[in-house]
């Protein structure tokens, strides 16, 4: 492949990356229940990016998603929206620095539960600093990160899954294989 | 077979948060028994205090409008609130100390403390 050729591929990929990412995020949107009790299914394309082409591409998955499906739900600059966003952003430099920090110890589940639970922790941080202004909440810090935990697995799961079965549509890093092998 | 996604780091992060956080829950319930009294604030200020002891309704009024609040049988509610998405009145009861509930858009906090005076510390955090 030519390099123009391959830098249209990387495009394509990313774009349907921010696709699948704005689609989930508003499905997730019209589900019942709490708001922070949302699966996060929007960050399994903030990952593969990730994991794929790098911090970047993540990063324009991310705010693609966000700002696109503001948009689309009518609440561009509302209080969800901030938090979409600031969740949404904490959470990719959080996976970002987990990834580039520690060499192979986590797989795409680890990096998804620590950008869950940064994406929790920032929210109530910014619902603490920007509208509730009482540390009464942070009350909630253990609740946040169990079902940080919970939800990671979930997409970290799916995105371990897509790798495998994908890889010659994404040449992700995939390190369960050479630590399946140590053990 | 899904063991094959997990890495070993994965396993024990997992393990580590879940267990803590599990902990931590358990801790906050067994250290909170029942509450006396029901803070509201809004806007990070003190309006309101309700005993637990007398059902009472009332309403606050946040930046979006009213929020109604209902004590019953020990435990305190938001009945309704004039927030887009209900979140805080479909919490339902709390009747714990320490426990809150809160409606973001509205600005509101229901919160419970305990015996003296909404003292909700102990001497060592004191």
């Amino acid at each position: 492949m030519t390099r123009n050729s391959q830098s249209i591929r990387r495009l394509v990929i990313v774009s349907m990356l921010a696709a699948c990412g704005l689609i989930l995020f508003v499905y997730e949107s019209f589900l019942p229940g709490l708001p922070w009790f949302r699966p996060g299914l929007g960050n399994i394309a903030t990952i593969l990016a990730l994991l794929t082409f790098g911090f970047g591409d993540a990063l324009k998955v991310t705010l693609l998603r966000v700002v696109l499906g503001a948009l689309i739900l009518g609440r561009l600059f509302t209080p969800l929206f901030v938090f979409a966003f600031s969740g949404g952003l904490a959470s990719a430099v959080a996976m970002f620095l987990v990834m580039k920090f520690t060499r192979n110890l986590f797989g795409p589940i680890g990096i998804s539960v620590l950008g869950a639970i940064a994406h929790n922790i920032v929210q109530l941080l910014i619902a603490y600093l920007f509208f509730v202004k009482s540390v009464e909440i942070f009350i909630f810090i253990p609740i946040f990160i169990a079902t940080g935990v919970i939800m990671g697995n979930i997409t970290g799961l799916v995105v371990a899954i897509v790798l495998d079965r994908g890889h010659n549509l994404f040449i992700g890093r995939v390190v369960y294989e050479n630590s399946e092998n140590k053990t | 077979m899904i063991r094959k996604y997990y890495t070993r780091g994965d396993i024990i992060l997992v393990i580590t948060f879940l267990l803590a956080s599990i902990i931590s829950i358990a801790a906050i319930r067994y250290v909170s028994g029942g509450g006396k009294h029901v803070i509201v604030e809004v806007d990070g200020r003190h309006v309101l205090e309700l005993s637990l002891d007398t059902d009472v309704t009332t309403t606050v009024t946040g930046p979006l409008g009213d929020t109604k609040i209902r004590v019953e049988g020990g435990a305190v509610r938001i009945l309704d609130s004039s927030c887009p998405h209900k979140y805080c009145a479909g919490m339902g009861f709390i009747r714990h100390r320490g426990e809150v509930i809160i409606c973001v858009p509205n600005h509101v906090i229901v919160s419970i403390r305990g015996g003296n005076e909404g003292e909700s510390f102990d001497g060592v955090t004191q």
